[in-house]
């Protein structure tokens, strides 16, 4: 179903929202930054898609560190051990469609073929109130990675921003249960809503102004075709930070360590990323990816074709941009693919 | 502020913190709407905050009683460290105590730390460890008139590039940055480096100067110029000095072709904005550095880029508050507009190096210590520190200098306090406690306020901002950045003007034509060893080896020989050696690489805490033996 | 996360000292009625010492025996140095089996090669002891075990029984001598030499360090070996062993999902070099 709220009735639907629901939405900085976070008494809930927040959703699923359990040791002889609570239901408000785009993409990531059953529950216990970009940021290129700026499934509801008003698209039960919580402040949507719509969908595609060529990506790399010029070049720029991977909304990879002084402790799980040289080095000193541009390789091949065309029939990049942003040295995704239609740029100078 | 500056490197990157569903602090963010970090981190920044978060984090203050280091209340350190003063400055005179302030310590402790110690104590005798590397450099940069203007922003925009004597991409990664985008811009990059370094393969020219002779290109560019006919008249005085320079001569030296300080001059002196991005590289030893910076700054200026527009000189690769520290006279070759504090005066003490000497002879009785990694692990230092009759150490983790202390103070991190810290661009940036201090930690400048009160000082300060405005109003180049507006200002506050600078005359036209001969390793020590950096090793890594991604990173120090050489050594890849020089050794795997120039050495000085000497100059003769 | 990463409790049984810096540690699962997991030969656990951290093992025994399950551990890195300081009665975390299994099924009726070198014996062990139990599924079976002295050959006292019995055919080898061997001398693919085998009936299953592995896998290809009858484990690091973390990823496959047991003609396939 699609329904209408007037902007200056929104306000009252996210207090509404905070008050009785734990809420999760894009807040701004007094640095001007914008961050998905809790939204707690006196924080600024920002939904304007001029900018993306500085980190993805993912953290609210797959957290930047968590405990997998608390343990207790009795010298060597027993040890017990203490779960984390349960997640609990949470609303997701102004999740970007890339973004939201991710959170399906890890959905089923961790689902199969094992479960892991604390990443799934926490997704599967969100409401998702997505919003679609009517403008994008200079950085976005979702519009390449089939992944908005409007999707037409994965969310709850989704936030169709037409000016005065949002037109929302309600999907699920859920949704549709929120909004009639809320009955007194929406209407449903009319031809001239819906009309809207579709032209603002045609507008905001050719507002992007980063085309990425995600089909040159593949299609390189599935026939291997990548000139070797371009990984060293990329070898001899990447500083292997890892903030690809941290921002990434699609990137897994994580460290498992136990943290203990004494007899208890905690093992937790940690964002990690392919970038490191440490990240396959095994106990022997060996490492089969000892070259950076070996490890440039693992993750443009990840995220273009094994792990995701391979196994999960998708692109593993929804173009949302935060790597083009969080690079320092131009070895991003949108960079990248670019590049690969266009040779020149990577030549080098010597 | 809820955000503070990375504690590394000295590109001060604006960062956030990144908490857990339960709050807790996991992590660091960057901040996107920032001129330094731009939405970027490096491998350090990422996960910064995690040593601050580690276990092994000094919690009390300890005290010696009886020949045995025991936990104490503050109080009771503090009377203790006060007491210990007292005696010595009676028994032997306030020279005979020295404090070691810290580059990686904010404004705010330094500055404090300088007053106390001039002021309070009477000494002059304050330095810091940048005293090795970088302080050199910025003496010599400021003393040439070429003070560092150059912003990030700068070299984004520049059309020719110097890269001289810095691994970048390790050392000052926003830099390189910079640097990566100004290649697409279509600048012309220069790196001036005895291997290749990542930037290096990139580059346009690449010159593979022999260490420590880089005034011979330098002037080998100016003398190229000069006899071109491409310089103006202004630089008589210059042009005569050069007018019996031996071009081939410097090329034989220094290892550059003639041809490509020909060409490079000639582009240098074509562009029209030129940022030159100096390291310690050049280091050999004590003057030369100082001619060596003179030399750069000449050839900025006679090729039209000294204060100029859009060109400038930035001193690469420092600690978070290299430049700070500097700025706070924590340096024996004080900027000459810095006053002192107010009933201290500006005599010059003994340096870094000086304090180390007159420790091992024996003539120096008490030495404060704050925030440095003095390498107190081996004798002879450790045995003289031993016999101090006061060792005062302020610091965030226990190491082999807290052991030997007489009182250890338990200081706080800089993510648990607040403060300001000064950028290779000047920025002077405000940073916000994003940690609840660790109980029983007190900032340092706190630490040093108490004491100073127990001292009888009117050390007042109840709050860091207080020492913010005295700075404020006391060093004039921190003038009207007062903590009101630093603490407005996210973006911190650029504290040299970037404008017309006019040349020091005197410097820039004096000859300092003595060219001491580069030293060639022979006899003895036969290869010259340069030293490195891995980027997740930071210093002597106590704070690195605590982050666990970092840590996983570091591999074990391993000397790096070109293959002909190995041979003729009988050194096989991976085969142990020994690294010998004349006061120490070091024993690693051997690694065969095609990168290390022939007659060179190289080593990333990583985990190799206390083997290095006191001095670590840039290059050292080295003596290669098979194990 | 609950059955993922969440060890269940095993208890030590016995410690067996193999070589200087080898142990084979017998353990038995507690909390519940099964004694050890149901797993067949080639997979592996994850074995935690809690405050030290978690590292992977394969399963050294076969489930075809009773009571308890082995792990054969060398001290190299923290978590197995901590181990080897592990008595009877003392209890660690297992997770698992993880992994997939030799094609013990698909092999039935065939002769078997099996190929061992230093450390790489212990997941075939569990191999050898499954096929032993089963004796009759299998036709011919050749052992060839090679280990770079005397000292570092491990289950010395089963090699000496498998020697003595009359339905499998096994021969040593040793790189370097110590005065009391009385065997051959020699990398284990000179062993190759001394065997004959019909390549049209046979699978031959290698396990050992890298280099072993190479110079084993060319010798059987020259034999006239095809690659999809050859099998061999992988390493790689791991952490979450369950295909998540990352760290042992090779192209799109995970060896702790996909693996560790590939056919030399599987491996061939993989994207990256290992």
């Amino acid at each position: 179903m699609q329904v209408v709220i007037e902007k200056k009735d929104f306000g009252r639907m996210v207090d509404a929202l905070a008050g009785d629901r734990t809420l999760i939405a894009p807040i701004e900085l007094d640095t001007g930054d914008l961050l998905y976070s809790y939204v707690l008494e006196g924080m600024k809930v920002c939904l304007e898609t001029d900018r993306v927040p500085l980190m993805s959703a993912k953290e609210f699923f797959f957290e930047s560190e968590e405990p997998l359990f608390y343990f207790q040791r009795e010298g060597t002889r027993d040890w017990h051990l203490t779960l984390p609570p349960e997640p609990e239901e949470r609303v997701f408000l102004g999740i970007r469609s890339c973004d939201l785009k991710g959170v399906r993409y890890l959905q089923q990531f961790f689902q199969e073929p094992l479960k892991d059953e604390t990443v799934i529950q926490r997704i599967e216990k969100t409401l998702f109130i997505s919003l679609g970009c009517p403008k994008p940021a200079p950085s976005c290129f979702c519009v390449c990675c089939d992944g908005g700026p409007f999707l037409n499934d994965g969310f709850d509801i989704q936030l169709v921003d037409l000016g005065d008003r949002f037109l929302c698209d309600v999907l699920t039960a859920g949704g549709e249960a929120l909004v009639s919580e809320h009955s007194d402040l929406v209407r449903p949507a009319t031809e001239d809503d819906r009309e809207e719509k579709t032209s603002l969908l045609e507008k905001v595609d050719r507002a992007f102004t980063r085309r990425s060529y995600m089909a040159a990506g593949v299609k390189a790399m599935s026939l291997d075709s990548v000139p070797e010029k371009v990984w060293s070049t990329l070898e001899n720029r990447c500083i292997g930070c890892g903030g690809c991977a941290f921002v990434c909304p699609t990137c897994t990879c994580f460290n498992v360590l136990d943290r203990s002084d004494g007899p208890g402790g905690v093992r937790v799980r940690t964002w990690d990323s392919c970038s490191y040289s440490g990240f396959t080095r095994e106990a022997s000193g060996h490492n089969p990816r000892s070259r950076k541009a070996e490890r440039l390789k693992r993750r443009f091949y990840h995220k273009l074709s094994y792990q995701s065309l391979v196994s999960a029939g998708r692109l593993g990049c929804v173009g949302c941009g935060r790597c083009v942003l969080a690079c320092p040295v131009l070895v991003d995704m949108s960079t990248f693919v670019t590049t690969l239609r266009d040779d020149e740029a990577y030549r080098g100078h010597g | 502020m809820k955000a503070t500056i990375c504690p590394f490197c000295s590109c001060g990157c604006r960062v956030l913190p990144r908490r857990s569903a339960a709050g807790k602090v996991v992590g660091l963010t960057p901040s996107r709407n920032h001129p330094v970090s731009m939405g970027s981190l490096c491998m350090r920044g990422w996960h910064a905050v995690e040593y601050a978060l580690h276990r092994d984090r000094l919690t009390t203050p300890r005290v010696r009683k009886n020949g045995r280091q025991v936990p104490c209340s503050w109080d009771e350190g503090i009377e203790r460290a006060a007491g210990g003063l007292r005696d010595v400055i009676e028994k032997h005179g306030p020279e005979k105590i020295a404090f070691i302030g810290s580059t990686r310590c904010s404004n705010e402790d330094n500055y404090l730390m300088t007053k106390l110690a001039r002021a309070v104590i009477g000494t002059s005798n304050v330095d810091a460890g940048g005293r090795l590397d970088f302080f050199p450099i910025l003496d010599a940069v400021e003393e040439a008139g070429g003070g560092a203007e150059a912003t990030l922003e700068r070299i984004e925009a520049a059309d020719m590039l110097f890269v001289i004597g810095s691994d970048l991409s390790g050392s000052s990664p926003m830099a390189a940055s910079r640097v990566f985008r100004a290649l697409e811009r279509h600048a012309e990059l220069v790196v001036v480096d005895p291997r290749p370094t990542a930037l290096a393969n990139l580059a346009h020219h690449h010159l593979r100067v022999y260490p420590g002779t880089d005034r011979y290109w330098m002037r080998g560019m100016m003398a190229c110029l000069i006899r071109a006919g491409r310089t103006d008249p202004r630089f008589g005085p210059l042009a005569k000095s050069l007018s019996h320079f031996s071009l081939p001569h410097a090329q034989e030296v220094c290892q550059v072709p003639l041809t490509t300080m020909e060409t490079v001059a000639e582009r240098l002196a074509r562009a029209r904005k030129a940022v030159f991005m100096l390291g310690t590289g050049i280091h050999k030893h004590g003057e030369a550095t100082r001619h060596t910076v003179h030399d750069l700054v000449r050839l900025s200026w006679i090729t039209g880029h000294m204060g100029t527009q859009g060109s400038g000189i930035m001193v690469v690769g420092g600690d978070n508050n290299t430049q700070g520290a500097w700025d706070m006279g924590m340096s024996r070759h004080r900027n000459e507009s810095f006053p002192g504090p107010p009933e201290g005066k500006p005599d010059q003490g003994m340096d870094y190096a000086q304090v180390i000497d007159a420790l091992l002879s024996g003539e120096l009785r008490a030495l404060y210590v704050m925030g440095d990694d003095l390498p107190a692990s081996q004798n002879p230092l450790r045995e003289a520190l031993s016999t101090l009759d006061l060792l005062v150490v302020q610091d965030i983790f226990r190491n082999d200098l807290t052991d030997l202390a007489t009182v250890v103070f338990p200081a706080s991190s800089s993510f648990e306090r607040a403060g300001s810290f000064t950028n290779l661009e000047r920025r002077v940036q405000w940073f916000g406690p994003i940690l609840d201090p660790l109980e029983n930690t007190r900032p340092d400048w706190d630490i040093l306020g108490s004491l100073a009160r127990s001292l009888n000082s009117d050390f007042l300060f109840q709050d860091v901002s207080e020492v913010t405005d005295e700075i404020a109003s006391q060093v004039p180049r921190y003038r009207d950045i007062d903590s009101a507006r630093l603490k407005k200002a996210f973006n911190g506050i650029l504290c040299a003007a970037a404008g017309e600078r006019e040349p020091q005359n005197g410097i820039l036209a004096s000859q300092e034509n003595e060219m001491v001969p580069a030293p060639s390793p022979g006899g003895e020590f036969p290869l010259l060893l340069l030293s490195g950096r891995d980027p997740s090793t930071w210093g002597t890594g106590n704070r690195s080896s605590r982050i666990t991604l970092l840590a996983r990173e570091a591999t074990p120090a391993t000397l790096h020989l070109h293959p002909d050489d190995a041979k003729s050594l009988g050194v096989k890849q991976g085969s142990k050696v020994r690294t010998v020089w004349s006061s120490g050794m070091i024993e690693t795997p051997a690694a065969l690489s095609e990168d290390v120039p022939r007659g060179l050495a190289y080593m990333p000085t990583q985990r190799v805490d206390g083997a290095f000497p006191l001095r670590p100059k840039r290059t050292l003769p080295v003596r290669i033996e098979t194990c | 996360m609950d059955k993922l990463y969440i060890p269940q409790k095993a208890r030590i049984a016995g410690v067996k000292d193999e070589t200087a810096d080898v142990k084979t540690f017998e353990l038995r699962l507690e909390d519940g009625k099964k004694r050890r997991p149901d797993f067949l030969p080639g997979q592996f656990l994850e074995v935690s010492f809690f405050g030290v951290g978690e590292a992977p093992f394969c399963i050294s025994s076969s489930p075809t025996e009773q009571e308890g399950f082995d792990i054969t551990v060398r001290s190299v890195g923290s978590v197995t140095r901590a181990l080897h300081t592990l008595e009877v009665d003392d209890a660690v975390g297992v997770r698992g089996p993880l992994g997939n299994h030799f094609p013990v099924e698909e092999v039935k009726g065939q002769d078997l090669l099996i190929i061992g070198g230093g450390i790489g014996l212990p997941p075939l062990r569990s191999l050898i002891r499954y096929v032993l139990d089963n004796r009759k599924d299998y036709e011919e079976v050749t052992i060839l075990y090679g280990a770079r002295t005397p000292a570092d050959r491990v289950y010395k006292h089963e090699l000496s029984d498998w020697e003595a019995r009359g339905d499998i055919h096994l021969l040593n080898t040793v790189d370097a001598a110590d005065s009391a061997w009385k065997g051959r001398v020699g990398v284990v693919t000179t062993l190759l030499k001394e065997i004959t085998v019909d390549t049209n009936r046979t699978t031959a299953f290698t396990c050992g360090p890298p280099i072993m592995i190479r110079f084993v896998i060319q010798e059987l290809l020259g034999m006239g070996f095809s690659p999809q009858q050859i099998v061999t484990t992988l390493e790689r690091a791991m952490k979450c062993g369950v295909g998540k973390c990352g760290h042992c990823a090779v192209g799109h496959q995970y060896i702790c999902v996909h693996g560790p047991v590939f056919t030399f003609a599987q491996i061939g396939r993989l994207a990256e070099r290992v």
